[in-house]
């Protein structure tokens, strides 16, 4: 049975011409889908199409229904209204299996690879496994060969038989991208695939995705980075609060209408502006030779200045994030020095990073920023609980100085939420991510260090967490901007490092900084 | 998903209806308790709504209700501690032996310093090597029953055992027995600790979400090496009030411990903070539990058809609490 | 990346086959040593074809108990009840066996089993609700029943099973017990299931990771079903057995089985293919526990020793296999591991 999806590929090579139909017609359409769930109304009315061969892009702000919408498609949730068809005829009672059957396939954000098995048995998952012939029993050595080849086609080069817990997040969303084409799909839909991949990796995946289009397979693209969207897609449609607001194709648009059209308002400039001349205060914190204790990072020197915003990038796995994480003591180093305010620093946890005045905005929010079951104020005091106690002796905590702290930070971040009560699981990416912010913004950090602060954040949101950061440094902060987003460097930082391999490859000042040259100096140019 | 609700397409009345019905469940097992204790009331009028009665059931419920407390501090941090009931025997045996010998003051401290040492072996095994507490906790209660087995030789201890500590487990002050003053006490203060402390904060954080609290610069092993410690030195306090009401250290005394102590947390689960484990929502559960046991006994159902009635009564529970939960909807991330 | 970091990738490798081969066999190696051990100690008597046999023989109810468990938790879901279950099904096996055919009995038993399991699945996978708490509130109901069954024959029933029955329990086959043959046969099928059907890897799909497999069409309700369908009915058939062999049931018969199984079954994930619960562990974890019950009965150590034994090896095999684990981690993450595309690249760096 599934020789046929060998051959399918095999015969992709030849270019077999599968579009029997005029090219142009409407693959996919969505009218009127609606979804709620108790309390929201997440997808109101949203029409959506996609032509044959197409790459249309999917964009919109945290909670504009994205998500939600391509879970209706995958038949992940059912709809309350609206009608989807596929190549013209109308399909009810949509379930992940029959989205598979009809065509679809998915690569959602969060990957879901199986981590006990290994590569073979990921990118199997869900089909049938090719079998011993007479005996219905797996036939190990032709599954290996299939699925190898398969690898081999696409240019990967894992060994399908390698566990997956062992490959990196930019290997597990390659397997993830060769389940999806394992088997001959229409429709492929991809959310938010580059937020863990680095530049080089990115273009491979834009050569993949142009050359299955070029084969008849149509493209759903969802993503935050709207330069990608410039270079890579067709069509953009525009979610708003669960509402299409445009769909428009991408040449006909610029990037402040675009954003204009997410924002609904004049259009915002993202970035604050930065007074080259600005004096920077003194050294506050003096970092030699730091080694990490996986090697990662390698006899790293730097230093930061108070009222500096300090940016470093690199390639993905060059170090930058995981120089946060040892700066805070969550990661174990193995040599160096590191003296803050002229006293020497060790960072071996986090509670004496915490106690030295150091703040840290995890990479991933979710899993490392917030307690989603806690309530806001609850997560904003979390750090720094000693300081809220009605008495030392009984340890109580002093809920109303608790709860007005929280209301002062809401109202200094904007945080939008009910009250200070609400569980934070129920806010915003972005709100949840200043709440991460407003728990170390109780106390003047002495350096406040953000790792990939504004993935996966609203553009509203970013500008936001932007104009603060610089707010924070003129107040006479020491930060440190590791993100791998150059554009945001370019836009906030004073300074950027550049890492590679776990070693400064680049120092580029504040005059001439531009993503573009801070992208060059990532590749080595 | 926007945080407001939008005006235009709100959610059709039934479903109304039922979101609300399904925000009421939070106090389903405190209706459920109420109509319990009606339906018995109704049953048998003269017997069972009466204050004597009232105390026996707080009575009988004491050493459980003990045992529970410390479980579900377990259980907010995720850990299985399958060792409970085994602590709390080997501590009543272990008090019936050492109490000949050293008199109430060194016994008593002296055995809950042992339920602190085995929750600490607990803790280290699972928080700092990292083994899942479900297996570490089976291992140390079949090493304590056969420990439990060794000492005794399968015989109960009772000689030796000194009149004022008979009268713990018997006496009352103002009418009401020793035993349910230290069990109030006991959850009053667990109350307190679990959620007005800054250890309380940090326990609920841990069991939420351990990176986070890591990030925050909580320290992850110790909370979960307290919360082992807290639970066995509860589990070693019922032993050695068990003793006292039994009068002797007998080595098969905490049997149906166990399974009662984790229907009373997970039926709490099912009250107060949905889905989460709470002290409230134990104690009513530990409620249930006795109210049930003592209405039973009261009508004379023999004792095998009340195993059978509570557990059905606990599959209803939980199959009430879960059909609310999909009728009501999930929210969505 | 200078020479220091490939050599590092090296070591690395060579150490992480070392570590692994530890971690994997330790618990076989223990079993190894265990045998070393008795046999030192009782040269005579324990080495012995006949003494192998009898270990086999004392582990086969365990060992299928165990194997429907190894099923369930593949699955990722707990079943507490195994042990009343089989409680259960040896009561309902002694009290209708004089009244009806004795393999109608039996087919009838392991029905009302496989209908428990069931129940047990369908309340579990369409409420969504904790599998912990039902098991739990299923095996305090079958407790209940099995007590009220046995009530009024004073407990034990031992009247009235025909002979031919009880020669399944106690009867051999070319020198070999039956009931190895019954074993032998559960474990073989399951571990073919498990190992090789398509149904067995979607079961471990749906334990690994539930949303994956929900997402990639895998009809995790069924297959969760299924793993509660065979812990039920394998625990029934332990029922069923034990009254072959014994020739009576009580209420508390199969209670042993429920720590028992859910211990061997944990040793095995801390075998071999340490982190998954398979039959081939399963069937080590069976053998150890056997073992040291077998050794410890020649050499007259009384049970209770015994227990604290059980429970020490169980740490002290799932401690050295997680050790072994954590330290692969660690060895993986030192060395740093090329890239393809930069790997294709010329450049000298990491």
């Amino acid at each position: 049975m599934r020789a046929s999806a060998l051959v399918s590929s095999r015969a992709e090579r030849h270019s077999l011409s599968m579009t029997l139909e005029a090219p142009g017609t409407l693959r996919l359409e969505m009218r009127g889908i609606t979804k709620t769930f108790p309390g929201t109304v997440a997808c109101e009315g949203v029409d959506f199409d996609l032509r044959r061969g197409e790459i249309h892009a999917l964009v919109g702000q945290n909670g504009a229904g994205k998500t939600t919408l391509i879970k209706v498609l995958a038949g992940i949730h059912a709809r309350d209204a609206g009608e989807i068809l596929i190549d013209g005829t109308p399909v009810d009672h949509l379930t992940p299996r029959l989205a598979h059957d009809l065509g679809m396939r998915f690569i959602h954000q969060e990957l879901n690879l199986v981590p006990q098995f290994n590569v073979a048995e990921n990118i199997v998952l869900g089909n049938p496994y090719p079998k011993r012939p007479g005996t219905g029993l797996i036939s190990w050595r032709r599954l290996n060969r299939h699925v190898g080849s398969i690898l081999v086609h696409l240019g990967i080069s894992i060994d399908p038989r390698r566990s997956v817990q062992s490959l990196t997040i930019a290997e597990q969303w390659t397997v993830a991208i060769a389940r999806a084409l394992y088997t001959q799909g229409q429709i492929l839909v991809m959310d938010e695939p580059t937020s863990s991949l680095a530049r080089e990796d990115v273009q491979e995946l834009f050569d993949l995705v142009r050359s299955l289009t070029a084969r008849g397979t149509s493209v759903i693209y969802i993503s935050h980075r709207l330069e990608e969207i410039f270079e890579l897609a067709e069509r953009v449609t525009v979610l708003k609060d669960g509402r299409k607001v445009k769909t428009a194709e991408v040449d006909e648009l610029s990037l402040s209408e675009l954003v204009r059209w997410m924002v609904g308002g004049k259009p915002q400039e993202l970035y604050p502006s930065i007074d080259e001349e600005r004096a920077l205060g003194d050294v506050a914190i003096e970092i030699e030779g730091l080694t990490s204790a996986d090697g990662r990072i390698a006899d790293l020197s730097l230093e930061i200045r108070d009222r500096e915003v300090l940016g470093v990038t690199g390639l993905l796995g060059a170090g930058h994030n995981d120089l946060a994480d040892l700066l805070f003591g969550v990661k174990a180093s193995a040599s160096g020095r590191i003296a803050l305010d002229g006293r020497p620093y060790r960072p071996t946890t986090a509670r004496r990073a915490i106690g030295r005045g150091l703040g840290l905005v995890p990479a991933e929010r979710r899993s490392q920023g917030v307690v989603g079951e806690m309530r806001l104020w609850e997560n904003v005091i979390l750090a720094h609980l000693h300081r809220f106690l009605v008495d030392p002796i009984s340890r109580i905590v002093h809920r109303r100085r608790a709860r007005r702290a929280a209301v002062e930070q809401m109202k200094a971040l904007q945080i939008v939420a009910t009250g200070p009560d609400q569980e934070v699981q129920y806010l915003s990416g972005g709100n949840q991510q200043k709440t991460v912010l407003a728990k170390w913004l109780l106390r003047r950090p002495r350096l406040l260090i953000l790792s990939e602060p504004t993935r996966g954040i609203d553009v509203s949101a970013k500008a936001e967490i932007y104009a603060l950061v610089r707010k924070l440094a003129d107040e006479g902060s020491a930060i440190l901007f590791a993100s791998t987003e150059v554009e945001e460097l370019a836009g906030v930082c004073d300074r950027v490092l550049v890492l590679r391999g776990g070693q400064i490859a680049a120092e580029l000042p504040r005059a001439g900084l531009t993503a573009q040259r801070i992208m060059e100096a990532c590749y080595g140019e | 998903m926007t945080d407001r609700t939008l005006g235009a397409a709100r959610p059709p009345r039934w479903r109304q209806t039922l979101t609300a019905l399904g925000g009421l469940r939070k106090y389903g097992i405190i209706v459920s308790l109420v109509l319990l204790f009606a339906c018995f009331s109704l049953l048998r009028p003269g017997i069972f709504p009466t204050l004597g009665n009232l105390m026996s059931i707080l009575k009988q419920i004491s050493l459980l209700g003990i045992l529970s407390a410390g479980l579900t501090i377990c259980l907010v941090l995720g850990d299985f501690d399958l060792s409970v009931a085994a602590v709390a025997t080997w501590s009543g045996v272990m008090v019936a032996a050492l109490l000949p010998q050293m008199g109430m003051w060194a016994a008593i401290p002296l055995v809950v310093s042992m339920g602190v040492g085995i929750g600490l072996v607990n803790g280290f095994f699972s928080a700092v090597i990292g083994i899942s507490p479900f297996i570490v906790t089976l291992a140390t209660q079949t090493m304590l029953r056969g420990l439990t087995l060794w000492y005794t030789g399968g015989y109960s201890l009772y000689s030796g055992i000194p009149q004022p500590f008979v009268r713990i487990g018997r006496g009352t002050f103002l009418g009401i027995p020793y035993l349910v003053y230290v069990m109030l006490f006991v959850y009053i203060l667990i109350f307190v600790a679990a959620n007005h402390t800054a250890f309380g904060k940090r326990l609920y954080a841990v069991g939420g979400n351990p990176m986070a609290s890591r990030y925050s610069g909580i320290r992850v092993i110790r909370v979960h090496l307290i919360g082992f410690v807290i639970s066995g030195v509860l589990a070693a306090l019922t032993g050695v009030l068990l003793a006292a009401r039994l009068s002797s250290g007998q080595p098969r005394a905490g049997e149906g411990l166990l399974l009662g102590a984790f229907a009373a947390c997970f039926l709490g689960a099912t009250t107060f903070r949905l889905g989460r484990f709470n002290i409230l929502g134990t104690f009513v559960g530990v409620l249930f539990i006795g109210t049930l046991n003592n209405g039973l006994v009261i009508l004379g159902v023999p004792f095998y058809l009340q195993y059978v009635i509570q557990g059905s009564i606990l599959i209803l529970a939980i199959a009430a609490s879960g059909l609310a939960r999909s009728l009501a909807g999930r929210k969505a991330h | 990346m200078p020479e220091g970091a490939r050599i590092g990738r090296l070591r690395g490798r060579r150490l992480e086959r070392v570590g692994l081969a530890v971690g994997r066999y330790g618990t076989v190696l223990g079993l190894l040593l265990l045998v070393v051990v008795f046999t030192a100690l009782k040269p005579s008597v324990f080495p012995t074809v006949r003494n192998l046999l009898n270990i086999l023989n004392q582990i086969s109810l365990l060992g299928i108990c165990a194997a429907g468990l190894t099923l369930c938790l593949a699955v990722g879901e707990f079943d507490l009840s195994i042990g009343a279950v089989a409680t259960l099904g040896a009561v309902l096996t002694a009290g209708w066996m004089p009244h009806m055919h004795p393999a109608l009995s039996v087919l009838a038993v392991l029905g009302v089993c496989l209908m428990i399991g069931l129940a047990n699945g369908l309340i579990i996978t369409t409420l969504r609700v904790s599998s912990f708490m039902t098991t739990l509130g299923m095996m305090t109901v079958l407790m209940g029943f099995s007590y009220w069954y046995t009530s009024g024959s004073g407990s034990i029933l031992y009247s009235g099973i025909p002979k031919t029955f009880l020669q399944i329990g106690r009867g051999t086959f070319l020198r070999i017990p039956y009931l190895i043959f019954v074993m032998a046969g559960v474990l073989c099928a399951l571990h073919v299931l498990l190992k090789h059907s398509s149904t067995g890897r979607r079961m471990y799909a749906v334990g690994g990771s539930p949303e994956a497999a929900r997402f990639a069409g895998i009809p995790v309700r069924r297959l969760k079903l299924l793993g509660f369908a065979l812990s039920g009915t394998l625990a029934g058939l332990t029922g069923v057995l034990l009254v072959a062999r014994l020739g009576l049931a009580e209420p508390t018969i199969g209670d042993r089985f429920l720590f028992d199984a859910f211990t061997v079954v944990f040793l095995g994930a801390a075998s071999i293919y340490v982190g998954q619960f398979h039959i081939l562990g399963t069937l080590i974890g069976a053998l150890i526990m056997g073992t040291i019950f077998n050794g410890f009965t020649l050499l007259d150590v009384p049970y209770h020793l015994q227990l604290v034994v059980q429970g020490a090896i169980l740490i002290v095999a799932v401690t050295s296999a997680g050790l072994w684990q954590g330290l692969l981690q660690s060895v993986r993450v030192r060395a740093v591991r090329q890239r393809p595309s930069e790997a294709r690249s010329n450049q000298d760096d990491g």
